[in-house]
């Protein structure tokens, strides 16, 4: 009874990181009307305003200016909008690719599911860092690099993970039924296995959410993510670090952006993979 | 055990090759070195000698066989940016990275494991939040923020540690610290949940019973067990740092074939790229080769599920 009881608390919605990540999007949707300067708008007489809590700050510029005097909140709301955009399209299109992969390498077994297992050993032992290289000289370097970058890097987990479950799912009842009825390969991958796996991708699509914030933040700092003077939270901290001796709010507002987002997406990941935990969520 | 050394031999096998193929085209793919190496003003003669030189006048698949078949001859080609051998680039700042690599997996075995017990033995006390929040913290912090106020704060302001290059064993201090205290939270996270949960097992429950204190519960029993997820961890986490880390290498500018790779990119120097990312690739792999025999052997169950 004790440890039932104790699960079931431990499993509470995290409602900080929800508000947070609730936050996040909502800054995404709609953060530019709440915007009070231009983010892009150089001014050089007010550069390195400090934020206006410490001494020498304006009201006007709440969380001061960067090197060129341009205004850190705008682009800090601007920078989370394309950190959003990046981070959402590069897990859906990583997940979804996956995610197919890992179905017809459970269900069909064999030969497909030898070389999907390899392509999944071949991109984890590739460095990403190059990929990403190599889209930038490929093709213009900017968002659409970062995305297929960061998909790239986060496929295979998918793939190893809807693989095993199908491979589980496979064995159980309904599914040889199904195919006792004469169903379609199709349509027992499309009706039966997909559903009952829709959750376990959903759980993994929010806990990867926050490895690709950082992935985007670390492909910034090379140079490699949206190119600059557009703002994400990683091209801020990159440029805040040759001024960080004078200007230490540059790379420290983004920063804490970044980890206070990643924090509440890997909680709340956390918390949607307990509460599907059949085992624990009946309450022992 | 011999057959699943044979079965995971060939595994490897077929994802250097895909690896090699990939690499190949990719390279092929992103532009030829005549764009970039040659004067706007050269003749066609003169690009049909440049290209004939470095072996890209024929056919794809011939370009691959050559480039297989001196690759197993231990010649990775010639680099387009400096004319010489890329195996001796490699060769010469590997080294650096091995170094570097291995200091940083020192300080992370060593923090991780030390994070790990500590948190564990401290779980149900007010000291739970703090381990927990720290580990969450240093899993959602950017490492390139952590290294620049490592070298603000050690190098610009204190000046007691050298930030750039590799000179000395000073030079080693603040890399493989700053990243091995990120590196170990990782281990220590690990670490304490696979020693929670082994904690309430039934056996460790039994030797509790029979009247052993807690604390040589998890020194002799706990810990052992608990090790065995932490050492694959370990490994991937060697690998990792063996192919050179980009960031950690560009912050301090250190002579290491992450930068190599680095710069090799900016100068679109694809016969090096294609190098480093062979040799990059077999050490991954066989990184992971000798972590998979090794968990077969110690655990009998893995041998059977090739």
């Amino acid at each position: 009874m004790h440890s039932s009881e104790k699960k079931h608390k431990s499993n509470r919605f995290p409602f900080i990181a929800g508000i947070f990540a609730l936050l996040f999007i909502l800054n995404g949707i709609m953060g530019q009307l709440f915007l009070r300067q231009d983010p892009m708008a150089v001014d050089l007489s007010i550069k390195y305003l400090p934020p206006f809590f410490v001494q020498g700050g304006s009201i006007l510029h709440l969380l001061g200016t960067d090197y060129l005097g341009r205004d850190l909140l705008s682009r800090l709301i601007i920078g989370g909008r394309v950190s959003l955009v990046v981070s959402l399209c590069s897990v859906l299109a990583g997940g979804f690719f996956g995610s197919f992969l890992g179905v017809v390498a459970g269900y069909f077994g064999g030969l497909p599911d030898k070389v999907i297992m390899r392509l999944c050993d071949a991109t984890m032992a590739f460095p990403h860092v190059l990929i990403a290289m190599m889209l930038a000289i490929l093709m213009p370097q900017g968002f659409l690099s970062v995305v297929i970058a960061i998909a790239f890097s986060v496929w295979p987990r998918f793939t190893k993970l809807i693989r095993g479950r199908t491979l589980t799912l496979k064995k159980s009842s309904f599914i040889t039924q199904a195919k006792l009825m004469g169903g379609s390969s199709h349509r027992i991958i499309y009706t039966h296995l997909i559903p009952n796996e829709l959750n376990l991708i959903i759980v993994l699509l929010v806990q990867v959410i926050g490895t690709s914030i950082l992935a985007e933040a670390g492909l910034s700092f090379l140079g490699l993510s949206v190119q600059p003077p557009n703002p994400t939270w990683g091209n801020m901290i990159t440029e805040g670090r040759d001024t960080f001796h004078v200007a230490w709010w540059e790379s420290t507002f983004p920063t804490i952006l970044v980890v206070i987002t990643v924090i509440s997406f890997n909680l709340l990941g956390e918390w949607l993979k307990r509460s599907l935990e059949p085992k624990k969520n009946t309450g022992g | 055990m011999f057959k699943y050394v044979l079965d995971k031999l060939i595994q490897s096998f077929a994802t250097l090759l895909i690896v090699v193929i990939a690499i190949f085209l990719i390279t092929r793919a992103t532009g030829s070195p005549e764009d970039i190496y040659i004067p706007m003003d050269a003749t066609d003669e003169m690009r049909d000698v440049y290209m004939a030189n470095l072996g890209l006048d024929k056919p794809l698949p011939l370009q691959f066989v050559y480039f297989v078949k001196e690759a197993l001859h231990g010649n990775l080609g010639n680099s387009y940016a400096t004319r010489k051998p890329v195996m001796d680039s490699i060769a010469t700042r590997f080294p650096n990275t091995v170094r570097l690599a291995l200091s940083i997996m020192l300080v992370t075995t060593v923090l991780g494991f030390a994070f790990g017990i500590v948190s564990t033995l401290l779980r149900k006390t007010v000291w739970n939040k703090f381990f927990l929040s720290f580990f969450a913290l240093c899993h959602s912090i950017p490492g390139f923020f952590v290294l620049m106020i490592a070298i603000d704060v050690f190098g610009v302001r204190l000046r007691v540690l050298p930030i750039a290059g590799n000179s000395g064993l000073l030079s080693y201090i603040l890399p493989s610290c700053t990243m091995g205290l990120l590196f170990s939270t990782n281990i220590a996270l690990v670490l304490r949940n696979s020693m929670v949960e082994i904690m309430d097992s039934e056996y460790i429950k039994l030797v509790k019973l029979k009247g052993m204190k807690e604390h040589n519960v998890i020194l002799k029993h706990v810990l052992k067990n608990a090790s065995i997820p932490v050492v694959g961890m370990l490994s991937m986490m060697l690998a990792m740092q063996l192919t050179g880390t980009m960031i950690t290498e560009t912050m301090f500018a250190w002579p290491g074939i992450g930068l190599l790779t680095y710069q090799s990119i900016i100068n679109r120097d694809y016969a090096m790229i294609q190098g480093l990312v062979v040799i990059m690739t077999l050490i991954v792999i066989s990184v992971n080769f000798f972590a998979d025999i090794l968990y077969a052997a110690i655990d009998p169950r893995i041998r059977g599920q090739v």
